[in-house]
């Protein structure tokens, strides 16, 4: 108790980095949970009981069956799940910071579109013009797609939404919904010239859907979402620099030209993945980073893990109900969290409008 | 030390500077006047290496600015910006020790606090910037700048403090303060520039001023030779406001007088 005391006595008043640890910590145990009531729940009858026996007797202790559930289709489903809530989340904090505005979200703003638009490029074209590069790139080839169109697109919004190193709403809104008109538009041309097949094939994954989880999926989009996560305590210091302002943050000593080029290319490698493995999910690149913010304050050293494990959270708690309410059938992933992030956009935007955006 | 030579900068056909050379010792103030539009603002711009200039060099300790890292230039200098708002919501004490942390120290939470202190905001640091009046924002603002060179002298490198109009939205109280606060950095063997409206404040604080009017300067000197009627009221448009305190002779100006002013 005295050692708290004399912790707290050190730490000057305004400092939140106390509260920010629990926080993530927190968030991230959350995360566990959310993992484990992912695993362990669904419509086949395997629980919690198989998952424990699996986990400390080992994988022959269980039956064939809850073994295949398991292995095959819940644990890389929840993996999935985490990687692309954590990465959903950590681009739109980042995108929020690059843009110093709490409404930039990759959903929202057309950057998923532009990735969109180029996976569904690659998914029409894939057996035609683009046939050699397919066989060459494989697996591989809908991530790296689906990166390079979120990035034109980041591009774009920025040259467009930013001048002076300042971001408006309004402009940023509004480009955002030009960009992702354009993109939507060559989307409808591909999905014109599509075959059947290919029609369902993507009118499934842009609803949303962690339902395509496979190990070679999972590894697919890995390196992209390492590379994010790796760039956190790189640009933390920057991004909160970044906030007082682009001159404030030369004056401080942050490289600020090489800062945004990093973070744009974060946020399109992130948005980019998720979407090319499921699909478009919206809202939790607003919701969590801002739920975050009001408990722990903007920093970005904490506000990026912390709305990391949240978001991965927050994905699987989603999943899991989307898997559950109209069982043995799904609900589309992107329903749920649009069901409560949409509220929560309109609240910030309220809040917005009636003056500064509250801290605490 | 910071060599200024031959600064040219050209926006849309305009000279915002025009061949403006300057050299800033160490432990002096100096005061940068001249009317709206002179380019006050944009030579410090120009002298902290945020923009680049079409033409002529600055250059820091004898190297050229371009040659700087950003975080070793950090190190030798920190600027305070004109009002600036923000999109989230930093506490004071974030968003000083940000300063701090800029300047290297290894201690930055008691820097920040120290910072804190001498613009008269102790105790400021858990409220949220955005809560506080326009002139204890200018003064956080000031205590990050503050923070992020805590001594005047490193080893025997002077470091320098760039002040854009830093009592704009500050009471009688405060403006003396933050001025003080300035002209004890700079005896302490620092360097202080600060564009300054108030010619008073001028007088009374500045060790060298330096007149801008259309991107050029037009006359530098101390406050006694600078101030003279004759430079203000070719500069400002304005004759008859620079009055001398008796027998002392410093400047001071009075807008008034120019009323009562004897025909030239």
């Amino acid at each position: 108790m005295t050692e708290v005391a004399a912790l707290r006595r050190l730490r000057p008043s305004g400092d939140r980095t106390g509260r920010a640890l629990a926080v993530t910590a927190g968030t991230l145990l959350l995360a566990l949970a959310a993992g484990v009531l992912s695993v362990s729940s669904g419509p086949t009858g395997v629980g919690l009981g198989d998952l424990l026996t699996y986990l400390t007797e080992g994988a022959a202790a269980v039956g064939d069956r809850e073994r295949l559930v398991l292995e095959a289709i819940r644990l890389p489903r929840a993996m999935l799940g985490a990687l692309v809530g954590a990465a959903l989340a950590v681009s739109g904090a980042m995108m929020q910071g690059l843009f110093r505005n709490p409404l930039a979200d990759p959903g929202l703003v057309g950057v998923s579109s532009g990735a969109a638009t180029a996976a569904v490029v690659v998914i029409v074209l894939g057996a035609g013009v683009l046939g050699p590069l397919a066989a060459l790139l494989g697996v591989h080839l809908l991530p790296i797609a689906a990166f390079l169109g979120a990035l034109v697109n980041t591009l774009v919004l920025y040259r467009l939404a930013t001048a002076k190193g300042r971001t408006s709403t309004a402009t940023l809104v509004l480009a955002g919904i030009a960009v992702g008109a354009l993109s939507g538009a060559v989307t409808g041309l591909m999905v014109f010239g599509a075959s059947d097949a290919q029609l369902r094939d993507f009118t499934f994954w842009s609803l949303g859907s962690l339902g395509g989880a496979t190990p070679a999926r999972i590894l697919a989009i890995l390196p992209f979402i390492a590379v994010v996560f790796l760039a956190i305590p790189f640009v933390a210091r920057g991004l909160d620099a970044l906030v007082l302002g682009e001159a404030e943050a030369h004056h401080m000593g942050v490289p600020v030209q090489t800062l945004k080029r990093v973070v744009i290319v974060c946020v399109a490698a992130a948005s980019g993945a998720t979407v090319a493995v499921t699909g478009t999910i919206g809202f939790v690149g607003i919701v969590v980073p801002h739920l975050i913010r009001l408990a722990i304050g903007p920093g970005h050293r904490f506000l990026l893990p912390a709305s990391a494990f949240a978001g991965a959270a927050l994905l699987l708690l989603a999943d899991t109900a989307a898997r559950l309410v109209v069982a043995p059938a799904e609900l589309p992933i992107g329903i749920v969290t649009a069901l409560f992030g949409a509220p929560v956009f309109l609240a910030i935007l309220i809040n917005h409008r009636n003056g500064p955006l509250s801290g605490e | 030390m910071i060599d200024a030579d031959g600064l040219m900068l050209e926006r849309a056909g305009r000279r915002l500077i025009d061949d403006v050379s300057l050299h800033l010792e160490p432990g002096t103030l100096t005061a940068v006047i001249g009317p709206n539009g002179a380019g006050k603002s944009t030579l410090l711009r120009l002298l902290t290496g945020e923009t680049r200039p079409d033409g002529g060099t600055v250059r820091y300790g004898g190297q050229p600015i371009g040659a700087w890292t950003p975080r070793a230039l950090a190190r030798r200098r920190a600027v305070l910006p004109q009002a600036s708002a923000l999109a989230f919501a930093f506490t004071v004490h974030e968003i000083v020790r940000m300063g701090a942390v800029a300047s290297g120290t290894r201690e930055p939470d008691r820097i920040a606090e120290r910072a804190l202190g001498q613009v008269g905001l102790g105790g400021f640091g858990g409220r949220l910037y955005q809560h506080l009046s326009g002139g204890e924002q200018q003064r956080v603002q000031f205590a990050r700048a503050l923070a992020q060179v805590p001594e005047p002298v490193d080893g025997d490198t002077p470091r320098f403090l760039f002040l854009d109009e830093p009592t704009s939205s500050l009471d009688l109280r405060h403006q003396i303060a933050v001025l003080d606060v300035a002209q004890r950095f700079a005896r302490a063997g620092g360097g202080v520039v600060a564009v300054l409206h108030d010619l008073n404040l001028v007088a009374e604080f500045a060790d060298t001023v330096l007149v801008l009017h259309g991107g050029r300067v037009v006359a530098d000197g101390t406050p006694a030779d600078a101030l003279a009627d004759r430079v203000i009221g070719s500069v400002y448009g304005v004759h008859g406001t620079v009055c001398r305190v008796p027998q002392a002779g410093t400047p001071f100006v009075l807008p008034q007088s120019r009323l009562a002013a004897p025909p030239a």
